[in-house]
């Protein structure tokens, strides 16, 4: 019987929720009006589940959310981004996350290659706030896209220059971003095109592993044990690869091998890493053996 | 007093010309002491700057115009779906590819072309003067390199922008004019616009949408006709609102 009387109240209040929703993202086609409707509506991500098709298919709001992405183009370089300019734009790429993050709009951003507008975000060096900001923020919504197993994401991200974009951003970036492009290089890994294009050519390995094996140097001093967790991932996936695994066998970095990150304080909530460890030191192992 | 060489015809040989004399035109000398102790070592500016703009410019523009058109296609054609008027369609379709295809071009090939054009002149310029006989000239080379990246990078990034801002109209026209055509012809049989309606069979949007949120059969709306408007100028006012805010662009090297 409660739920009979309540269920009418929950309506109301989502109708009104519903209604203020539309009301902020037609209010996203005016110039004046949408910096403050883009914070708004950057806050009902998770409270409003329907917010990615309403942005996708209302007229003009991916339109304005282009504006507001080229719009800061200018102030890439030389490196002239603030924290308000960052602020507002970083409010639009949570929106563009919504809509990565949503199966009903996914596809659709992919294939109108909106994407792709945010590469030169991740083509930036400068590491000032609002810029590592920029970064971190672009890098979510690639990992939006990644983050549910979607072959056509990988096929996409493949046919662009995400790999090494992601890769200076785990040499350079800070421990968020690391973690973040590890988790998108990861993703790619997992999915078997993407394996094997990495694995393809020997430069292509080198870079990865290099890359990776740098990390794992600097994890030394400062540990991290979520980007650990990615990076471990990473490598024992390549070694899914006859080739990679041959590779492996020289190329693993040391600190994998000694047991360094066995510091029971480290990893002690984290069996998964545990075990991925294990299984990983067995690969090389067994290799060295025969 | 700029004018091509026999080396900007050498080197012209080996891609799309691009219109570069135009560009050529444009470029500035300046008065730095290089230039005015070796007045001949003035015809490298054009050199130079051609050298390093025919080095980027076919992909940049390729790419950028690329992605620009792919998404104002998809996207244009969703929120004029049901839009009566093709010429409406058609002329969002222009200033958004244009903005994206310029802005992409523009935000690309900056970098690329700032280092491109330094190395190039350095070199042909050390080529031509005797710097171990005359080691401080290596500073005057230095000096005038910097000056002339300084002096002509714009010009040259604003060549590259319009070259992909025209390409991308021109490629999205030839997209664009299968669906005018159809149509038109609609119209002119029947009457009545031909409307797309495919994106409201998929779910519950757009058709969930209250009217001022979605295309609908009467028409947008003079806001939503002007978002599209938007496009063009969005680098000069946003330039100048962050300029206005306190976020003026430094000259960090």
């Amino acid at each position: 019987m409660a739920g009979h009387v309540a269920a009418p109240v929950l309506d109301a209040a989502s109708e009104s929720e519903r209604d203020h929703v539309y009301k902020l993202v037609g209010a996203l086609v005016n110039p004046d009006l949408r910096e403050g409707a883009l914070m708004e509506l950057s806050k009902k991500r998770d409270s409003f589940p329907d917010l990615a098709p309403v942005l996708w298919n209302s007229f003009g709001t991916m339109s304005a959310l282009l504006q507001e992405i080229i719009a800061i183009y200018p102030l890439l370089s030389p490196p002239a981004l603030g924290a308000h300019a960052s602020n507002r734009v970083c409010n639009a790429l949570a929106l563009l996350q919504c809509v990565a993050s949503h199966q009903e709009t996914r596809s659709l951003l992919l294939h109108a290659h909106i994407p792709l507008f945010l590469y030169p975000f991740l083509n930036t060096v400068s590491r000032t706030k609002p810029f590592e900001y920029l970064r971190l923020t672009s890098l979510g919504v690639i990992g939006a896209l990644v983050k549910v197993d979607d072959t056509d994401v990988i096929t996409f991200l493949l046919s662009t220059e995400i790999i090494p974009l992601c890769l200076r951003i785990m040499e350079t970036g800070s421990e968020l971003s690391k973690t973040v492009a590890t988790f998108i290089i990861q993703k790619i890994l997992l999915d078997e095109m993407g394996l094997n294009y990495i694995c393809q050519t020997a430069e292509r390995f080198y870079a990865v592993s290099a890359v990776l094996s740098n990390m794992i140097e600097a994890l030394v001093e400062q540990p991290s044990v979520r980007l650990l967790k990615h990076i471990v991932r990473c490598y024992l996936r390549l070694s899914d690869n006859q080739r990679a695994r041959e590779a492996l066998k020289t190329c693993l970095p040391q600190q994998l091998r000694d047991g360094t990150f066995n510091n029971p304080a480290l990893l002690k909530d984290d069996p998964t890493t545990k075990r991925w460890l294990a299984q990983l030191r067995g690969i090389t192992d067994a290799q060295q053996m025969s | 007093a700029v004018t091509s060489t026999t080396a900007t015809a050498t080197t012209a040989a080996a891609g799309v010309e691009y219109g570069l004399g135009s560009l050529v035109s444009q470029l500035v000398v300046p008065m730095v002491d290089l230039f005015t102790q070796y007045p001949a070592l003035k015809r490298f500016v054009a050199v130079a700057v051609s050298t390093a703009v025919r080095e980027i410019i076919a992909p940049v523009v390729e790419r950028s115009v690329t992605i620009a058109c792919i998404t104002s296609r998809v996207l244009v054609l969703k929120d004029f779906s049901l839009e009566a008027d093709e010429a409406r369609l058609v002329s969002a379709a222009h200033t958004m590819v244009k903005s994206l295809s310029g802005s992409l071009a523009l935000v690309t090939c900056k970098e690329p072309l700032r280092q491109s054009l330094s190395s190039h002149l350095k070199a042909l310029l050390l080529q031509q003067v005797n710097v171990e006989q005359n080691p401080s000239l290596a500073q005057l080379v230095e000096v005038a390199v910097a000056q002339v990246v300084q002096d002509n990078i714009e010009v040259a990034c604003k060549f590259v922008e319009d070259s992909a801002t025209e390409k991308a109209v021109h490629d999205l026209d030839e997209t664009l004019s299968q669906t005018n055509r159809m149509r038109r012809a609609h119209r002119e049989k029947t009457g009545q616009p031909l409307y797309d309606t495919s994106g409201f069979t998929l779910g519950r949007y757009p058709s969930m949408l209250p009217e001022e949120l979605r295309p609908i059969a009467a028409g947008l709306s003079p806001a939503q006709l002007h978002l599209y408007d938007d496009f063009a100028g969005l680098r000069k006012r946003s330039e100048a609102a962050w300029t206005a805010v306190g976020a003026a662009p430094t000259n960090s090297k």
